[in-house]
């Protein structure tokens, strides 16, 4: 992966040394709101999971796999307690 | 068909061959068996060898054991030795023989038992209407027009139409019980992990299991201790019975709440809690395990899975992680409160289906008002108690003429036999039972 130019995490580093520790999350009271694991839907997000996933998703299967993973999120919406 | 226990007495006794009931079995199988698509591979080698060693220790006056020549056939997933496990797909129709058979199939071996053929299954047993590309659409014996039900349809469909006395399949979500109560059989899905998996092709790990289907709640016992190697003793006294209210009443047929209402009319309704959340973490715990699975063989050759399932097992596959262990979670917490709520009960009354089987013609069912697949949603009252873990015994309400529907009959873990006593009492009574097999088949 490159790395960022030197200025960059330079200007990174001072911007962070000046944040106070809580809002920076790393400890303190303030925790930082944990991640809620998203089921992919867009059409980017699907084409990234699968890239991730190893598998490329054949054309005559892209409207079937958006399908069911629609079908997925209003699972995961629902398991959450949500109305889906 | 005479039944299981039946045919062994028989073979034991000497009063009949193990080799006569096979030649009559294979007959029947040849000559009705066609029109339901049953049957994937007919094993008469296998199967003469096996009747003929049974005889040999009838004739030595060894004891062959407690399912002498009974025939019986599994669902096309368990391993059998010098033969490819193709679990419904073409995929792995050429895969490299097993070297061993699934410790299910040796354990009915080693009672006597003859196994006479593979049968048909929703490819990697995803679904509940065993619609599959390769072998065809199991149909109902009670009406050829209709689904057997999945994803075990073919070990339901020919027991049902009385050409085996018994069959073994798998249940994940429901795919021994769904198709037990679209067939009017008893099948069982046991306290999660009781009875081997080694052997099995898996699906979805964290709640696959495989069972028997019979024609009697005796026969169903027998197979039950076979398997695990056990024998059933019941709890004393009166068995303390509770209704499941909520969703398990909302869709269900009303000969279903009536017959559970006849059984038990004082019983107390008991709801599960956030029943739509179990089943919807289920629901992501199978895409998430199913799809992972089949990763590999997605990857490099996803057009030649059956297009029923192979949808449904990619997107399966993208799900993160994260969404998966949360699901876990939120499964682990439910579980334990469910035995909770449950533990000063031996029997929960509940429908094993929404509705009669549907249409081969129009898979698809009434569910809260909306038309709905049948392949992923006739599993809405059974899904859930896989989720807990609990055993589950689908019985066929006995109602000679009409489509078969069935109850469950759901125990505390490892409370099988207070289930089979149960089922035994409302036998008794002519609430539950087989009857004859269907003409159609």
């Amino acid at each position: 992966m490159p790395r960022a130019p030197f200025f960059h995490r330079l200007r990174l580093a001072i911007s962070r040394w000046f944040t106070p520790r809580a809002a920076r999350g790393d400890e303190g009271d303030v925790a930082p709101a944990p991640a809620v694991a998203q089921v992919p839907q867009a059409p980017e997000e699907i084409a990234e999971a699968a890239v991730a996933a190893g598998i490329v998703i054949p054309e005559a299967c892209a409207p079937g796999v958006a399908a069911n993973l629609a079908l997925l999120a209003s699972h995961a919406e629902r398991m959450r307690g949500g109305g889906a | 068909m005479k039944s299981a226990a039946e045919i062994a007495s028989a073979v034991r006794g000497g009063q009949i061959s193990a080799m006569q009931v096979l030649e009559e079995c294979l007959d029947a199988i040849k000559d009705r068996e066609a029109p339901l698509i049953a049957v994937t591979r007919l094993l008469e080698d296998r199967a003469r060898e096996e009747a003929g060693r049974i005889d040999v220790m009838v004739g030595n006056g060894a004891d062959p054991g407690p399912l002498a020549g009974v025939p019986y056939g599994v669902k096309d997933l368990f391993d059998l030795a010098g033969l490819p496990t193709s679990a419904g797909s073409a995929i792995y129709a050429d895969a490299p023989a097993a070297t061993a058979d699934a410790e299910a199939v040796a354990r009915l071996r080693d009672a006597g038992a003859v196994l006479v053929a593979t049968l048909n299954m929703d490819e990697f047993a995803y679904g509940f209407a065993t619609i599959n590309a390769t072998f065809g659409t199991t149909r109902n014996p009670h009406d050829p027009s209709r689904l057997a039900g999945g994803s075990s349809g073919g070990s339901a469909a020919i027991v049902a139409a009385g050409l085996l006395p018994l069959s073994l399949g798998s249940d994940t979500n429901g795919s021994i019980r769904v198709p037990a109560s679209l067939t009017g059989l008893y099948g069982l899905k046991p306290s999660h992990a009781d009875l081997p998996l080694a052997g099995v092709f898996p699906f979805a790990e964290s709640f696959d299991d495989i069972g028997p289907f019979t024609r009697s709640v005796s026969d169903m016992q027998l197979v039950w201790e076979v398997l695990g190697g056990k024998t059933a003793v019941p709890a004393g006294g009166a068995p303390r019975v509770a209704r499941l209210g909520g969703r398990f009443r909302e869709n269900a047929d009303p000969d279903q709440i009536a017959a559970i209402d006849a059984i038990a009319p004082d019983a107390p309704l008991v709801e599960l809690p956030d029943i739509a959340r179990a089943r919807s973490a289920a629901f992501l715990i199978t895409a998430f395990e199913g799809g992972n699975l089949h990763r590999e063989a997605l990857a490099k050759q996803a057009m030649e899975f059956d297009p029923a399932t192979r949808d449904r097992l990619i997107a399966g596959s993208l799900l993160p992680r994260a969404l998966y262990e949360e699901a876990q979670a939120f499964r682990a917490e439910y579980r334990a409160r469910i035995e909770a709520l449950v533990a000063d009960f031996d029997v929960l009354l509940a429908p094993a289906t929404p509705c009669v089987a549907p249409t081969v013609e129009d898979p698809r069912i009434m569910i809260d008002g909306k038309l709905s697949p049948a392949r992923a949603d006739l599993g809405i009252h059974t899904q859930p108690i896989s989720f807990t873990g609990l055993p589950s015994l689908a019985v066929p309400l006995y109602r000679p003429g009409v489509l078969p529907l069935g109850l469950q009959l759901i125990g505390r873990p490892h409370g099988e036999a207070d289930l089979f006593r149960f089922a035994a009492q409302l036998e008794e009574r002519g609430i539950i039972g087989s009857g004859a097999p269907p003409v159609a088949a």
